[in-house]
């Protein structure tokens, strides 16, 4: 190693405190990297290894003659495979236990050309008997079912027992959604089985839907999609769905879309705090080699050779930080992808540690630490010999500080608050890097708190401001409304007759399958409200009112008129009555006459299949809920606290990543902080020991450079919490969908806690500058010259 | 050696006891082959009032001299007391106590904050004793520099910053001015500005001032003039007839 290139380390060392902190934050930004990019190419991979491997549907048809969409699709140019079946919903039970299940059709043989299942254990369908039931993974984990358990689902002439033949995965079902407007549901309240067609035949008419499906070749043209859909709709199909749109597909997607996300975002974040980190450290250390850099070049050094020595400074710190980084990002990357695969139920993990992503990794940290030495480097190998070798230079010229200036009275306080005030402009790139550090980590943690208050207050809004029932009755058969009062047992206080039907909501070209949901126009069960907050009433006839979401779908307006689909050639033509504001879903609402007329009910008494109850205030709901489906008729009382208490479940995760995202704010804040602080006392030394030598107590002068540092973190906090807002409103908003409306919420509260909790990060990162005052040699003041 | 508080404070030495008393002080830096002796054994009274230069060449102990009697410094051996303090077993929190009630710093370098003006540079001294801002203009004016008070000390030559130090250093009334070189870095003129306002402050403010300098021609101005050699008092002298400072010339 060369003289210089010893010198280089021993700096290093000199500043190992910094140098430590600088390459942390580099490994951090690399790290966070590999993790987040390779974990998004190796679910991805995981997803789509499975999707091929089962054939999962690029494209699913729903109503019209499937059987003759799926042959006629087949011979599309792009189309590998099409297969069609039948799906219905229904009531099951295991033991006391009662819920809601999809019985998807399968062939005799168990085995379709498109939507395959795989077999985790027990045996595929046994094609001579048709009396057996695949059990989806998720439920069977849910209800303890294993191959050779019993299940009995709800026909049309009572209950079927059906014998569990296999627990098995599906690439439809990897993340178990009812639909895209219910994404989340409990699986001890929905679940999926596969069984022959034959059973599903059986099931209640008007609870099965006829679908068509079709899977690609690999080098399908871009347009097979819209052939196939232009057919299927062609020939009577209700609605299509590809394979971005189904539910399963586009929550993964969104989920696992973050973290393509993250591999762009905290790169960013972590290097820019640690390059300006760099650039600050470096410039001081060029001030104080003032002396020496003049001695070099007197002696024959050129400017390259001193650029070069600088700049490897930058490079030091950015590639020691880089090879940390991607060792740890490349282990992390495998980790995430198991637990993630794992969390839900992925059967197949493919790990990969792409080259590409290490090398990209690798390179990252130099990259930052060279552009972020390359300045003050230029500026080193800029002095002349003779103007670095007079020693260091005086201090420069003081000024009012631009609070004096806008605010003259400020001039009349204490001179050691001016003292603060105006040492902030004195290093202009040392201050501007503690604010911008300080921004960052405010908005890294900004942007994750808001998250978490967004999804809280959005699940409020839902379960306890949109919908008030308690839980929800489905009964075997279609019944008077009039009969449902058999439902008003011990601990209800309320029932309403409840008639949903899946629909597909059609302007021109614009169509959107969902559920249409019948209630009374005065229903007390649901609140219909726009989003600035007026109160909307469903329409007693001929009129809809549709989830805000849909009208940039359908491009619809109030007043306009649109077709609504609910299969078998049940049509109607409603007028939007309004757009209401729900967080989850994107349903449409009618009243019961208009939702009991598009179904095809006639005749002077209306039947509905399904009721809603509220309970009495402090009812035993447990109670309440046995007492409902022992009520002759019913098939599933199913409590919907369930899911509110479900989705609150969820938002253990959320904690888990807001608590990351807070240490590594942290982190990045103290790295910043702490460099830009121990650098402001050493460049001070001096001047700190000439007011200690004067008298000042070192309580004080820490008090002094304490003052100085809160008003730059405060200065900081403004525009990060500003940031961190807009960040946060973007962030959400990209999760935006039909399946979750996520404008942002932020509490009150969560601002004054971001900032406190930056603020003591801050105060924290000062404690190894302000000890060091304490270590300041005194006889400084009498032997050197203030720099 | 174990630190502790200084005692009751006191306003000074009776009138028969001296201001400064060192008493057999001896310093050493670092250890072993690497030892410094920087005193070896200093004996020295200084009464009140009293213009005291101390010369000696480099390394001569002159600053570690000053340091000691500044409270900047502990003894390795020996007694210091200083307006009836005992400095050699103070506590840091007493020391900090003592040089801001007691003494007056004059760096060679100045040391003025930077982006403080002249005034706010004297006044920030002035609040940490509990004095108004006025008297911190009034010091200043003392010294010459009443139309320079709102100037940075950018904007200001070397002997106007040291004349600041000299106001920043008397604003809070110490009995003691120590001034490091003060003149060590200021040429002819200038020097000499310095140096009268030194005097004043100790002959018309009545107080003692320790000015330590390797330049000899200034020792003709002093009451008395300390010879430090290698770590030791070698010559201690009264000067029956001091020149003025707008006399001396180096």
């Amino acid at each position: 190693m060369s003289i210089l290139g010893r010198t280089l380390w021993r700096d290093a060392r000199a500043r190992a405190g910094q140098f430590i902190a600088l390459t942390v934050t580099v490994a951090l930004g690399v790290a966070l990297f590999g993790a987040s990019y390779d974990a998004f190419g190796s679910l991805t991979a995981s997803y789509r290894g499975l999707y091929d491997r089962l054939a999962m549907a690029d494209l699913i048809a729903t109503g019209g003659p499937t059987g003759q969409i799926a042959d006629e699709g087949r011979r599309l140019d792009g189309v590998a495979a099409a297969s069609a079946r039948t799906v219905g919903e229904t009531a099951m039970k295991v033991g006391d236990h009662r819920q809601y299940a999809r019985i998807v059709g399968l062939p005799s043989d168990g085995n379709p050309a498109v939507d395959k299942v795989m077999v985790l254990s027990g045996t595929g369908l046994d094609p001579t008997r048709s009396d057996q039931a695949l059990v989806e993974q998720h439920l069977a984990g849910a209800l303890g079912l294993e191959p050779g358990a019993t299940v009995d689902v709800a026909t049309a002439t009572g209950w079927a027992t059906l014998h569990v033949a296999g627990i098995v995965a599906s690439p439809e079902y990897l993340w178990p959604a009812r639909s895209r407007q219910e994404p989340i549901v409990p699986f001890d309240q929905w679940g999926v089985l596969f069984a022959t067609q034959k059973v599903v035949d059986e099931l209640p008419a008007g609870q099965v839907e006829q679908q068509a499906l079709f899977v690609h070749t690999t080098d399908a043209p871009a347009d097979t999609d819209a052939r196939l859909r232009e057919l299927a709709l062609g020939l009577g199909a209700s609605s299509t769905q590809t394979l971005a749109e189904q539910p399963s597909e586009a929550t993964l997607n969104e989920d696992i879309t973050g973290f393509g996300e993250m591999s762009v975002a905290f790169p960013v974040l972590f290097l820019l705090a640690a390059g300006l980190g760099v650039s600050v450290l470096l410039s001081r250390l060029i001030a104080q080699q003032r002396s020496q850099i003049g001695v070099l070049r007197a002696s024959g050094f050129a400017r390259s050779r001193i650029r070069r020595h600088y700049l490897s400074f930058g490079l030091a710190v950015g590639i020691v930080g880089s090879v940390l980084g991607a060792v740890v990002g490349a282990l992390a990357a495998a980790s995430i992808t198991r637990l993630y695969t794992a969390a839900i139920s992925v059967p197949v993990t493919v790990i990969e540690v792409r080259p590409l992503t290490v090398a990209i990794g690798v390179l990252m940290g130099p990259i930052a630490g060279g552009i972020a030495a390359y300045l003050p480097s230029a500026r080193a190998a800029r002095i002349e010999p003779a103007e670095a070798m007079r020693g260091n230079v005086p201090a420069g010229g003081g000024r009012l500080s631009w609070a004096e200036r806008l605010v003259p009275p400020l001039r009349r306080l204490p001179v050691r608050w001016l003292a603060a005030l105006r040492d902030l402009g004195r290093n202009p790139r040392r201050s501007i890097s503690t604010v911008i550090g300080v921004a960052l980590a405010a908005m890294l943690v900004l942007v994750s708190w808001g998250m978490i208050d967004t999804v809280q207050i959005l699940l409020g809004q839902q379960f306890l401001t949109v919908q008030h029932q308690d839980a929800t009755v489905q009964l075997m058969q279609p019944r008077p409304v009039d009969d449902l009062s058999r439902l008003d047992v011990d601990g209800v206080s309320a029932v309403e007759p409840e008639l949903s039907t899946p629909v597909t909501l059609i302007n021109g070209g614009h169509r959107y399958a969902t559920t249409l949901t019948g209630l009374r126009p005065d229903t007390t069960m649901h609140t219909f409200a726009s989003s600035g907050g007026t109160a909307l009433t469903l329409p007693a006839s001929g009129g809809v009112l549709l989830a805000t979401p849909l009208r940039p779908i359908l491009d619809v307006a109030v007043g306009d008129t649109i077709e609504v689909d609910a299969g078998s050639g049940h049509t109607a033509r409603l007028r939007v009555a309004g757009f209401t504001e729900e967080p989850l879903g994107a349903f449409g609402y009618a009243s019961l006459a208009t939702v009991s007329a598009l179904t095809g009910q006639s005749g002077p008494t209306m039947t509905v299949s399904s009721a809603l109850v509220r309970f009495e205030p402090g009812a035993d709901r447990a109670a309440v809920i046995t007492r409902l489906t022992g009520v002759e008729g019913v098939a599933v009382a199913l409590d919907a606290q369930e899911l509110y208490d479900l989705a609150q479940k969820f938002m253990g995760l959320f904690y888990v990543f807001a608590g990351v995202m807070l240490a590594l704010g942290a982190v990045m804040a103290f790295a910043l902080i702490f460099v830009t602080m121990t650098t402001n006392v050493s460049e001070r030394a001096v001047e700190l020991a000439s007011l200690r030598t004067l008298g000042m107590s070192r309580p004080r002068v820490s008090r002094l450079v304490t003052a100085e540092n809160l008003i730059l973190i405060v200065v900081g906090l403004v525009p990060g919490l500003a940031l961190g807002y807009a960040t946060a409103a973007a962030f959400m908003s990209s999760f935006s969908s039909d399946l979750f409306q996520f404008d942002l919420r932020i509490r009150p509260a969560t601002f004054v806690i971001t900032a406190a909790a930056i603020l003591a990060v801050g105060l924290v990162s000062q404690v190894p500058a302000l000890r060091s005052i304490g270590r300041i040699d005194l006889g400084l003041a009498t032997r050197q010259r203030a720099s | 050696m174990s630190h502790h508080p200084l005692h009751a404070v006191v306003d000074g030495p009776s009138p028969d006891e001296p201001l400064i008393h060192l008493d057999a002080v001896a310093k050493q830096y670092g250890s072993g082959e690497a030892r410094v002796d920087a005193l070896r054994g200093v004996d020295l009274s200084v009464p009140a009032g009293q213009f005291v230069v101390v010369l000696g060449p480099s390394g001569s102990g002159k600053t570690t001299l000053m340091n000691l009697i500044g409270g900047v410094e502990s003894p390795t051996a020996g007694t210091i007391t200083v307006a009836g303090h005992d400095l050699a077993s103070a506590d840091d929190k007493s020391l900090t106590e003592y040089r801001r009630t007691h003494l007056g710093f004059v760096f060679q370098f100045f040391n003025l904050i930077p982006t403080l003006t002249a005034l706010e540079n004297v006044a920030l001294v002035a609040e940490l004793v509990g004095a108004p801002r006025t008297r911190a203009r009034d010091v200043l004016a003392e010294v010459g520099l009443r139309d320079r008070a709102d100037h940075f000390p950018a904007a200001m030559s070397g002997g106007e910053q040291q004349r600041v130090a000299i106001a920043r250093a008397l604003v809070k009334e110490p009995a003691v001015l120590l001034a490091d070189e003060p003149t060590g870095s200021l040429d002819l003129d200038t020097g000499r500005q310095v140096l009268a306002a030194l005097h004043r402050a100790c002959h018309d403010g009545g107080r003692t001032v320790l000015l330590v300098t390797h330049n000899s021609a200034i020792a003709a101005t002093a009451d008395r003039v300390l010879h430090l050699g290698s770590g030791r008092l070698e010559d201690d002298q009264l000067n029956p007839r001091p020149v003025p400072p707008e006399e001396v010339a180096w």
